[in-house]
């Protein structure tokens, strides 16, 4: 019984090779159920992303031979020859791949430490080989486990706190001015991409109103009718500049078009309520000086990159603590997966004993014909008792064992102790 | 009884103590289970406060008003009552990082210093109109003391805005509109009790000063109460108007308490006779 993995990650290789071997969303049901043949009664998920291309697998088969099926299945499926990613490809059987799995959905082997994507990522890959009858009972509950140990590296540690892109660092300085974005205004000043980004994510938190302001009205107007705003010239910024909330600002004015005195006075028209200021252009639109006031909260790009980059530290000096976990839960997991083996053999042995409880049973019964139908029964499942009684200790004493010893000796002791059929198990 | 109200009051303020140890445990891990677990224990000991006060009023059949001892029980309990209200919900649990350790050390500084008032009886207050006076002092000074240390929160979650240190319990604790938000209901409250309690005060004094020394209304404790009324009739109305807000209201919140609270414990401490309310000067 292998699990495995085998994968490319943006930790081994570049993302050329990677979308060499990406898979087209509407090719993985072929892909699965063409890997699922070819595994000794296997279970297969595929997980294509951006950032990662990993192929999980379940079979009855050794671990090399699992790995060599899989990288044949990459080369004729991409048309890529082996030697081209043999290199960064990376291979792991049982412990290393459970652990494999937990890290990868608990985001700890992500680009970004802590990101949520990937959780979904996952989840969607696990759910797709699912519904393609892809999936088998171990495969099933691994998945099923990953997603708590997910969920309990979240809640237990602070990895998925602090926003680490440029974009939500500005929505999370937002939030942590502001209790409820839906009743604020953003202003947007010129036009760029990452001010748009920020205004695309403040929007997603609720934002309603926004005001475009530009140099020429028409842009403005563009960018309006885009996010449902109100557009302005710049000529009449310093009148509408009260108004805003939150200020994005990205235009290519060489000189600051925001000074202090601009500030000082829109917070008397707004009764002291605090402004932030997202200044993103270089050079700067809005003059430094303009932090000294209170209640005014100005970041410049290096200022949200700053930080992005301490969040982003934060966030590994968690990664130790979350380790904990993940190895915590291998260790559950390999242990639940250890008792499987013993399955079979306990069903066998317990069938055996009851068959010859039954045998004696008979012959019991045959020779006490006085009995009543009720007190045969009460025979019956007496004996039913007994038994289930003394195999009780011996299969709690079997799990136990193929936890900690070599399962495959246990179990052929077991059988030839109990003189089971080999074939059982 | 005496035994049994020693022991109350050292129990609530361990308990205390201990929730506030736990207050370092979660600056260093952030995890909400400790923080609540210091709540409980919070909770623990103003339960025991209460009872500490209960047994002395049932052991003396007079009402705990006067002493340091009771007054600190006093002021703990509904500081913490004001204090829960504001971090009641989970995301504004982190609160009490900034409530509890003050609570604490108040607690235990009464324990090292003035523990002896406890074995000691309660003054009799002069009539009922003293007894909702002083129990709206204490109910106005915490109010206004929890706001003094949310505003404690408030320029420390404006500062590290401002320092771009915006990392671990920068994240745990609400928004500054929260803050301002919370800050002004305290006073929005604490502010008309404090000027009901310093009217019945005048009130009282006024019509039944053969207590107090013929010049009564130049007495320091009203001479500076009035002063720090007509401080935080600037404070409140400023804020009302929109004049007032951020930073310098905490800044001024923060003076304001420290001038009540430090005139208060002064005039208690020195035991200014000549303006008690318990009866006729020694």
């Amino acid at each position: 019984m292998t699990v495995a993995v085998t994968g490319i990650s943006h930790h081994t290789s570049s993302l050329d090779l990677r979308e060499r071997l990406a898979f087209a969303e509407g090719s993985i049901p072929a892909a699965l159920h063409k890997l699922k043949k070819r595994l000794s009664d296997g279970g297969v998920v595929i997980l294509s992303t951006c950032n990662r291309v990993e192929i999980y697998t379940r079979s009855d088969d050794a671990p090399p031979v699992v790995f060599e099926t899989v990288r044949r299945f990459l080369e004729e499926w991409h048309g890529v020859p082996e030697a081209e990613f043999a290199d960064a490809l990376y291979e792991y059987a049982d412990r290393e791949a459970v652990a494999h799995v937990f890290r990868v959905a608990s985001s700890l082997d992500s680009l970004v430490i802590g990101e949520q994507q990937i959780l979904g990522q996952v989840h969607d890959a696990y759910l797709l080989a699912h519904s393609e009858a892809a999936t088998e009972k171990i495969i099933s509950a691994l998945f099923q486990r990953a997603f708590k140990v997910a969920k309990e590296v979240r809640t237990k540690s602070t990895i998925s706190q602090g926003k680490v892109s440029v974009a939500s660092v500005a929505v999370d300085l937002a939030v942590s001015i502001f209790s409820d974005l839906a009743d604020k205004t953003v202003m947007i000043i010129g036009s760029g991409e990452t001010g748009e980004l920020a205004l695309r994510s403040l929007i997603s938190q609720g934002v309603k109103q926004v005001l475009l302001v530009n140099r020429t009205v028409e842009k403005a107007q563009e960018l309006a009718a885009k996010y449902h705003g109100r557009a302005y010239a710049l000529d009449n910024l310093h009148e509408i500049l009260p108004q805003a909330d939150i200020i994005i600002t990205s235009t290519a004015s060489p000189e600051p078009i925001l000074r202090r005195e601009d500030f000082h006075r829109a917070l008397k028209h707004r009764n002291q309520s605090p402004m932030f200021i997202i200044d993103i252009a270089v050079p700067r639109d809005v003059d430094r000086e303009a932090n000294q006031l209170d209640n005014i909260y100005l970041y410049d790009i290096d200022d949200l990159q700053e930080v992005a980059d301490s969040n982003l530290q934060a966030r590994r000096a968690e990664i130790a603590q979350c380790m904990e976990i993940v190895d915590k839960q291998v260790s559950r997991f390999m242990q639940w997966r250890q008792q499987l083996y013993a399955e079979p053999t306990i069903v066998s042995m317990s069938q055996e004993w009851h068959q010859i409880r039954e045998r004696e049973l008979q012959k019991t019964l045959h020779t006490l014909n006085d009995l009543t139908e009720k007190q045969r029964e009460e025979v019956e499942y007496l004996t039913k008792r007994i038994v289930n009684n003394i195999l009780q200790r011996p299969m709690s004493q079997i799990k136990q064992e193929v936890v900690r010893e070599d399962p495959h000796r246990v179990i052929h002791l077991v059988k030839r102790l109990f003189g089971l059929e080999e074939s059982a198990g | 009884m005496t035994g049994a109200t020693y022991i109350f009051f050292l129990f609530g303020v361990l308990l205390h103590v201990f929730g506030a140890a736990l207050i370092a445990r979660y600056l260093w891990d952030t995890k909400l289970t400790v923080l609540k677990v210091a709540n409980t224990l919070a909770w623990g000991a103003t339960a025991c406060l209460i009872v500490a006060l209960g047994v002395r009023w049932f052991q003396w059949q007079l009402l705990p008003l006067t002493g340091v001892t009771d007054a600190v029980s006093l002021l703990m309990i509904f500081s913490m009552g004001a204090a829960t209200t504001v971090a009641w919900d989970t995301d504004r649990k982190a609160m009490l990082c900034f409530y509890l350790p003050p609570l604490a050390t108040v607690g235990a500084l009464t324990l090292l210093f003035s523990s002896r008032g406890l074995t000691s009886p309660p003054r009799e207050l002069a009539g009922p109109l003293l007894v909702a006076h002083v129990g709206m002092v204490f109910l106005s000074m915490a109010l206004l003391f929890v706001a003094s240390l949310t505003s404690v929160a408030y320029t420390f979650q404006a500062r590290r805005l401002k320092l771009r240190r915006t990392t671990g319990l920068f994240q745990k604790l609400p928004s500054l509109e929260e803050l301002d938000r919370s800050l002004y209901q305290l006073i929005r409250m604490g502010y008309p009790i404090y000027v009901v309690t310093y009217l019945v005060g005048l009130f009282w004094a006024f019509y039944d000063n053969q207590l107090l020394s013929a010049a009564w209304w130049f007495s320091p404790k009203i001479v500076i109460s009035g002063g720090i009324l007509l401080f935080y009739a600037f404070s409140f109305h400023a804020r009302a108007r929109g004049l007032l807000r951020g930073p310098k209201l905490a800044y001024s919140v923060i003076f304001g308490v420290g001038l009540l609270l430090g005139t208060y414990l002064v005039l208690m401490m020195l035991e200014v006779v000549n303006y008690n309310f318990y009866g006729k000067p020694a």
